[in-house]
């Protein structure tokens, strides 16, 4: 009896120590992926209406993650992935952790409804979180350099960002079956 | 998968609530710490990009093939249109050239008559644009050359055809180009032929507005924009594009350099006349000591009846 109560503890800590080392590689996995679609984003595109877009592929890859798996996003990526992306816009450092951290919210509070619906239903919540978004950035800007930006300058990176939503999550979907097949994600 | 949210809050889920609280309070005090724009930051930033400047040079490389492409189609597909259009551009051009040899040579003649100190020559740096660092908040361009090419914070950068913006920050390998767009940009200008001078303010569109000039002119539409050199960081001449009169009546500058396809970019090195020291020294010759000033200022007092 003894012998078998202790064959069972061990059997757990190797399904528990690979489950562990699976996380762990799924998070490295996040964060390599993160930091590349943030520099993606970052390479020089073509101008619409004299505008360069700069989509923000990175909130689609938030939204994503955290409707297909909300624990793969610790708080400390999602506040690394929003210092990343502060020093990199030059925005005041901490903005863009609490613009994904609330994405993350949001998404999490609807994630059941989501989760049932289509992708155009995922499209409509998530152009609605990115109108409200760029719309904090507009006076988010106007704050921190006195006077408001043109109009233009945000409306055209909130439309790009919300025109690559259905081909980003469907790459990103894609990517996660390729990569971690159901059975192993958990 | 299973469907009930898990997240915040949750054990096990994005976190406990106190590290989200914990770093939403340390989110919003670095807002607060860093719009002073300490050094260390500038700093860390600079080091981000020598970081990211050949992983962005090396994503870039198929959007910029992709892009020489689309720009070599487009130019097939209008060629003939194009050549008409050259030819007669070059039958102008011929005329001008003429004119501008005829100018060059009476500004020689006249430089020497005057015996006018002229500007030194510009010494450039090519640069390749690796990274797009545009967003609401910033119109900056990284360039893959830094400290070890001699780039210096404050120097100016030119496109194919036109002035562009200047150097703001420089790592070892790597600067950032702050562009004449945007919105914390502010370039002493001045227009030709009328001279009149002007600052040139980004808002984050590609048609940056002309500001602070004097309300007795008016800048006309058409006339040539050129950096000052006022302030002594930028070069003086260095075309930048043309003035546009928007529907408002507002004067903003056509840029002559597309800030959209920029692939490569100069850098000038150009050195200003150093200005004298703040306290001058007067030779000996020219010194007046005032000599028995006591005396004199008692004899210039006037007694009392």
């Amino acid at each position: 009896m003894v012998d078998m109560g202790s064959r069972e503890k061990n059997f757990r800590q190797i399904i528990a120590r690979s489950s562990e080392s699976n996380r762990f590689v799924m998070l490295s996995y996040t964060l390599i992926l993160a930091v590349f679609i943030i520099l993606l984003s970052k390479v020089p595109l073509i101008q619409i209406f004299n505008v360069t877009p700069h989509p923000s592929l990175i909130s689609i890859a938030i939204f994503y993650w955290s409707l297909s798996d909300p624990e793969r996003l610790s708080i400390y990526s999602l506040f690394f992935i929003g210092l990343f992306v502060d020093l990199l816009l030059i925005s005041p450092i901490g903005i863009g952790f609490i613009l994904y951290l609330g994405l993350h919210y949001f998404v999490i509070t609807q994630r059941a409804t989501l989760l049932n619906r289509g992708l155009t239903v995922k499209l409509a919540f998530f152009s609605l979180i990115m109108f409200f978004f760029y719309f904090i950035v507009y006076f988010l800007v106007w704050r921190t350099h006195g006077h408001f930006p043109a109009v233009k300058t945000i409306i055209v990176p909130c439309l790009t960002t919300i025109l690559c939503f259905i081909p980003f999550y469907r790459l990103f979907e894609m990517m996660d079956n390729l990569v971690f097949p159901s059975d192993l994600r958990g | 998968m299973s469907l009930d949210n898990r997240g915040i809050g949750r054990k096990g889920g994005i976190s406990r609530r106190g590290s989200v609280l914990f770093l939403l309070i340390l989110a919003i005090l670095l807002i607060y710490i860093t719009n002073s724009g300490p050094r260390l930051l500038t700093s860390i930033r600079q080091f981000t990009y020598d970081l990211i400047a050949p992983v962005t040079e090396f994503i870039g490389r198929p959007v910029v093939a992709l892009r020489k492409t689309g720009n070599a189609l487009t130019d097939y597909t209008d060629l003939i249109n194009e050549n008409a259009k050259l030819k007669a551009q070059l039958n102008d051009l011929l005329a001008w050239e003429d004119r501008a040899l005829r100018l060059e040579a009476k500004i020689v003649r006249y430089e020497r008559l005057l015996n006018v100190k002229i500007d030194g020559q510009y010494n450039f740096k090519t640069s390749r644009v690796v990274a797009d660092l545009g967003g609401p908040f910033v119109r900056t361009v990284l360039i893959n050359s830094g400290e070890d090419e001699n780039i210096r914070v404050g120097q100016a950068v030119f496109g194919a055809s036109g002035f562009i913006g200047q150097v703001v920050s420089v790592g070892n390998s790597s600067s950032r180009v702050l562009l004449l767009t945007d919105l914390n940009s502010r370039i002493p200008v001045q227009l030709e032929p009328s001279g009149l001078q002007a600052i040139l303010t980004g808002d984050n569109t590609n048609e940056p507005i002309l500001n602070f000039y004097d309300d007795k002119d008016v800048p006309e539409k058409g006339a040539r924009v050129v950096t000052s050199g006022y302030g002594g960081r930028i070069a003086p001449g260095l075309i930048i594009g043309t003035v546009d009169v928007n529907r408002e009546g507002q004067p903003r500058v056509k840029l002559r350099e597309k800030i959209t396809n920029m692939n490569y970019v100069r850098v000038l090195d150009f050195k200003f006349i150093e200005a004298p020291e703040d306290e001058t020294q007067l030779p000996e010759a020219l010194k007046i000591t005032p000599k028995n000033s006591e005396s004199q200022n008692t004899d210039n007092k006037i007694e009392a009846p």
